[in-house]
């Protein structure tokens, strides 16, 4: 059972390099002109090993591609500036659109490549698409490694229960399977078939369900790949709120409404039943 | 036509329109006055209620947004809200409301069983009148609450919680999940028992009494509020009035002050839905007339009294 152990093991050599890269969210502020700005934190684990403060050293790049949420086709993406702050790079994204931002990270260390991705949502109001916008274009679709998250209309709001559908697009084949990580803490492993297709459905939380709906906890999900001497690493960050439907029970409403119903009836026909007219 | 047949019309055209338009690509936006829910998939147009107490445009946003384009938007669905409110007054109950068409489906149905409607008394009408003034103001304070005060988000659209229209009108789309009880949490529980039991209990209410729930509806506050600067005027001649009783004994919401008015011309009270039943059942020409601005829309007159009467049947068989 891995869950509750700290991932990778505290007790671990003193690594190189870290053993992956993830996307963390940060703070999103509503701007002045109706946009959105959700700052994104680019992260390792917090095993010994070298922090990432520099962000040059490692090669960091991120790119994000938006779009509106049920857009089809190929997309392009824009690269976004990686600033850094108190040695932790971040990335922020504006939208003042309800735009579907796909974002991609990439950096190097040593033998190891990473690639982190993420997708979110923003519900702008300004009417301008993003006020970062930068010329230049690129297909990351054609860059493997990529764990690419199945569009689905209800991921505008992604919940505890519902099931995520992935692909891993490796470079060769993908091990096994794909980790859960939450909190820096294995939680499950899903198999990858042979397509590099795996889904995955996050259980309730009850401490999402105690708090408000719009409280939110962070999934990531890990596929590690050999390619030569390469080490691969891929994660994809899940933005997860307590599930809207997931605990709603029709049969006790049922039941309820037709009890209530039945002592309103007979409240009402034996008051008229008193009354003279 | 008689009006009576109007606007049964103009409710099922509208209740069409704001209950499947947007499937159609029809939005009217967020600002409508009329319990249009926003918890059907799909609707032509939401509640302005809803916007009132949410963290976007109403009570619940953050001091901050004020100052910003969220705040300017916020300003104009109030706007837009107080223009339409008082560009249509109180026919937005009697003529468009969705909720006010199951409303009088129900009570169709009652008079086609032979059941006789259900009386209150003024007292207990005066008891329960302040109580759409009550929801008004809890639907104001509890998101301030949330703003301001650090109360639980999951107080969040207090009003649309336990309001009946939000199990019941999503139906008309199939959806019967607001029809269950919500486990996620003690409040949710709370909430979602208090809107399935006021549903049920308004249901059968609104079987044995015409428009039961208008008596409760805050809408109808924030549309009388507006009276004063609507071009809409319901006036009575009072010198012509010869005392029948009929605008009282037919009013679908037992308003007694159009036949007891005898100093002032304006009879637009708080509880009105101007569905003109009164004035269709006025014998005195010209006694009781709607206007919008100096436009007369209908007056009484006696012959259409008389017309329905002639053909072997009574205007309103209200069966009371």
């Amino acid at each position: 059972m891995w869950a509750g152990v700290p991932f990778p093991a505290q007790a671990a050599p003193r690594p190189l390099c870290p053993h992956f890269m993830w996307i963390a969210y940060g703070d999103l502020s509503k701007e002045k002109d109706g946009s959105l700005t959700q700052r994104l934190y680019i992260k390792t684990p917090d095993a010994p090993g070298p922090s990432m403060g520099n962000a040059g050293n490692w090669k960091l790049e991120a790119f994000y591609a938006s779009s509106r949420a049920r857009a089809k086709g190929p997309r392009n993406f824009y690269p976004v500036a990686v600033k850094t702050k108190n040695g932790t790079p971040y990335i922020e994204i504006n939208s003042g659109l309800f735009s579907r931002i796909e974002l991609w990270v990439s950096a190097t260390c040593a033998e190891r490549r990473y690639r982190a991705q993420t997708v979110l949502f923003l519900f702008g109001k300004s009417g301008v698409e993003t006020t970062n916008p930068s010329p230049v274009l690129r297909n990351l679709e054609l860059e493997k490694p990529y764990i690419r998250l199945s569009p689905d209309p209800s991921h505008y709001w992604p919940q505890t229960g519902m099931t995520y559908r992935f692909t891993y697009q490796g470079l060769g084949k993908a091990t096994g399977a794909a980790q859960v990580i939450e909190n820096q803490r294995h939680l499950d492993s899903i198999t990858i078939d042979p397509q590099g297709a795996f889904s995955y459905t996050p259980p309730h939380d009850p401490d999402l369900d105690r708090e408000g709906p719009s409280a939110y906890k962070q999934t990531v999900l890990l596929v590690e790949q050999q390619a030569g001497r390469e080490t691969i690493t891929s994660t994809f960050t899940l933005l997860l709120h307590r599930s809207r439907y997931g605990h709603h029970r029709l049969l006790p409403g049922l039941a309820l409404i037709a009890l209530v119903a039945l002592a309103v009836l007979f409240g009402v026909i034996r008051k008229r039943r008193k009354s003279p007219f | 036509m008689t009006v009576n047949v109007l606007r049964l019309i103009t409710q099922h055209g509208m209740f069409l329109l704001l209950t499947y338009g947007g499937r159609v690509g029809i939005s009217l936006g967020n600002a409508l006055p009329c319990l249009s829910c926003p918890y059907i998939s799909g609707c032509g147009g939401y509640c302005y209620l809803m916007a009132m107490q949410s963290n976007v445009w109403g009570f619940a946003m953050p001091l901050a947004d004020i100052w910003s384009a969220r705040g300017l938007e916020a300003l104009y669905y109030l706007g837009l809200f107080a223009l339409l409110a008082a560009l249509l007054s109180k026919f937005w109950c009697g003529w468009i409301c969705p909720f006010g068409l199951i409303q009088d489906w129900l009570s169709l149905l009652r008079k086609k069983l032979g059941i006789r409607e259900a009386q209150l008394s003024w007292r207990n009408r005066d008891r329960l009148k302040p109580i759409k003034y009550i929801l008004l103001a809890y639907l104001i304070i509890v998101p301030l609450l949330i703003a301001h005060a650090g109360l639980s988000p999951d107080f969040g659209l207090p009003f649309c919680q336990i309001c009946p229209a939000k199990p019941i009108m999503p139906l008309f789309a199939g959806i019967t999940r607001h029809l269950a009880l919500d486990f996620t949490n003690s409040i949710t529980l709370v909430f979602s028992i208090l809107s399935v039991g006021i549903a049920a209990g308004m249901l059968v209410g609104m079987f044995f009494k015409d428009r039961f729930f208008c008596m409760f509806c805050p809408m109808l506050v924030l549309i009388h509020v507006l009276k004063k600067i609507s071009p809409v005027r319901f006036e009575k001649a009072v010198d012509g009035c010869v005392g029948c009783g009929n605008c009282h004994r037919l009013c679908p919401v037992d308003i007694r002050d159009v036949h007891e008015q005898r100093t002032q011309k304006d009879v637009l009270s708080e509880d009105c839905m101007l569905c003109l039943t009164c004035s269709e059942s006025c014998p005195q020409d010209e006694v009781l007339t709607v206007k919008f601005f100096k436009w007369p829309l209908f007056s009484s007159s006696g012959n259409y009294v008389a017309r329905p009467f002639s053909k072997g049947k009574p205007l309103h068989d209200h069966n009371k």
